[in-house]
């Protein structure tokens, strides 16, 4: 089943089912389908050719006109939506791991984040969209482009902070950074500050445990993916 | 993951068509066997209950040929569509590859076509299946229903019920007259080579 030339299985499993059924087609028993296949050709409806970022590409687009709450959900909403979706596929959750980050951010200060920020998910998604559409660009050529933006992240976060510190330290900067945005969920500072002041103290407690525990995790998944770049591109 | 017998160059491969009771399931597998019978050259099987519901499950295996040197065998299931069988419905879906959801295009079974969606989730998940990518189709069956004056569910309603996230290709289809019974079935096909092509690079 390996395919060692430029025919798909696929393919050759449609002429094989053409001729077991082609009879059906003949006497007139098809009709257009509601939904054509996207996913004829990968079995994964994630990666048919830019049609599952549509969405995404929509709600950024919208975000040039306003940026309330509605719309971050729904962007953070279709980020998560899409991880799962490129689940194995390194490069396009790499790409919106960093989208996540910088989207985590902008939610929380809306029109009061760094402009930059706004303009490096629109570039980040770019990227994105030229990755999944481009057939034969090379892994080497999608993770330049991954740590292109990766490294312009780092430098967003280093503005933001500089920023913040400038202005006596009000709200975080994009969480995703630090070890290496690409590798880490949108998880961190924001969600560890300080504790609901509604909640009991051994609740905090117990809530605070379970956050920095969770960013520990993150920091390891971000170290485990920056590692395995770096070897992947040795 | 199919199944593949390296030293026998062959495939097997496991599709179940899920969804409601009375949705039409047994009817595209029927619909297959009595069309194709001559050639596919094998039996159905089915055990249903007095009623004519499925009981257990319906199985009909057939054979397409060679592809890529390997004899591919595809194996279709169906599920029993009623609540009170999901230990059964869990059952069908071990090993499942590829899926086609059968809704029922009634608009009183709309509730129906929802559930089940989310049963099938759930029942993957159990597998470490993810709904989002395991091959599926979706097909609204009983399109045939209009000409008799029951309401149906419009194309576009159904399709925004079930498949707005899934993004799956999707037919309208009678699997009684055999509209879009065989473009299902070719399409879940293709679908899950491909994906099975994907896991053993």
């Amino acid at each position: 089943m390996e395919n060692n030339n430029g025919d798909t299985v696929a393919g050759e499993a449609g002429k094989r089912l053409d001729d077991l059924f082609g009879e059906a087609a003949a006497q007139g028993n098809e009709a257009p389908a509601v939904r054509d296949g996207d996913g004829e050709e990968s079995g994964d409806r994630a990666e048919s050719g830019g049609a599952p970022t549509g969405d995404l590409k929509e709600i950024l687009l919208s975000m040039d006109w306003e940026i309330d709450d509605r719309i971050m959900e729904r962007l953070m909403a279709e980020i998560e939506r899409l991880k799962g979706v490129f689940e194995d596929d390194r490069i396009p959750l790499m790409f919106l791991r960093l989208m996540g980050s910088a989207g985590k951010y902008v939610k929380i200060h809306k029109a009061g984040a760094h402009p930059a920020a706004v303009r490096l998910l629109s570039a980040v998604y770019g990227d994105l969209e030229t990755i999944l559409s481009a057939g034969e660009m090379t892994e080497a050529e999608k993770k330049r482009i991954l740590l292109s933006r990766v490294k312009e992240f780092k430098e967003l976060k280093a503005a933001i902070d500089r920023r913040r510190a400038g202005s006596g330290g009000k709200g975080p900067a994009p969480s995703g950074t630090g070890k290496g945005a690409a590798g880490r969920d949108a998880v961190g500072e924001d969600t560890v500050s300080a504790p609901p002041p509604a909640l009991a103290p051994h609740e905090a407690f117990a809530m605070a445990v379970e956050e920095i525990k969770d960013l520990i995790r993150a920091e390891f998944r971000a170290i485990r993916a920056e590692l395995k770049l770096w070897r992947d591109a040795e | 993951m199919a199944f593949v017998n390296l030293k026998r160059k062959e495939v097997q491969v496991k599709i179940v068509y899920y969804g409601p009771g009375r949705g039409g399931k047994t009817t595209n597998l029927e619909y297959i066997y009595k069309k194709f019978r001559q050639r596919i050259k094998t039996e159905m099987v089915a055990i249903k209950t007095h009623g004519d519901r499925t009981l257990f499950f319906d199985f009909l295996p057939f054979d397409i040929g060679k592809i890529k040197g390997y004899d591919v065998k595809i194996q279709l299931y169906t599920v029993p569509g009623q609540v009170k069988y999901n230990a059964t419905r869990r059952l069908v879906l071990r090993g499942v590859d590829g899926v086609v959801f059968v809704a029922d295009s009634m608009a009183v079974r709309r509730e129906k076509n929802i559930l089940s969606l989310k049963n099938l989730q759930e029942n993957l998940s159990t597998y470490q299946k993810h709904i989002f990518r395991i091959p599926l189709v979706l097909q609204y069956n009983k399109r045939d229903l209009a000409k008799q004056g029951i309401p149906l569910l419009s194309l576009e309603t159904i399709e925004k019920d079930l498949n707005s996230r899934l993004k799956a290709p999707s037919f309208g289809a009678s699997a009684l007259k055999g509209t879009n019974v065989v473009p299902t079935l070719k399409k879940i096909i293709v679908m899950t080579m491909a994906s099975i092509q994907k896991e053993l690079k």
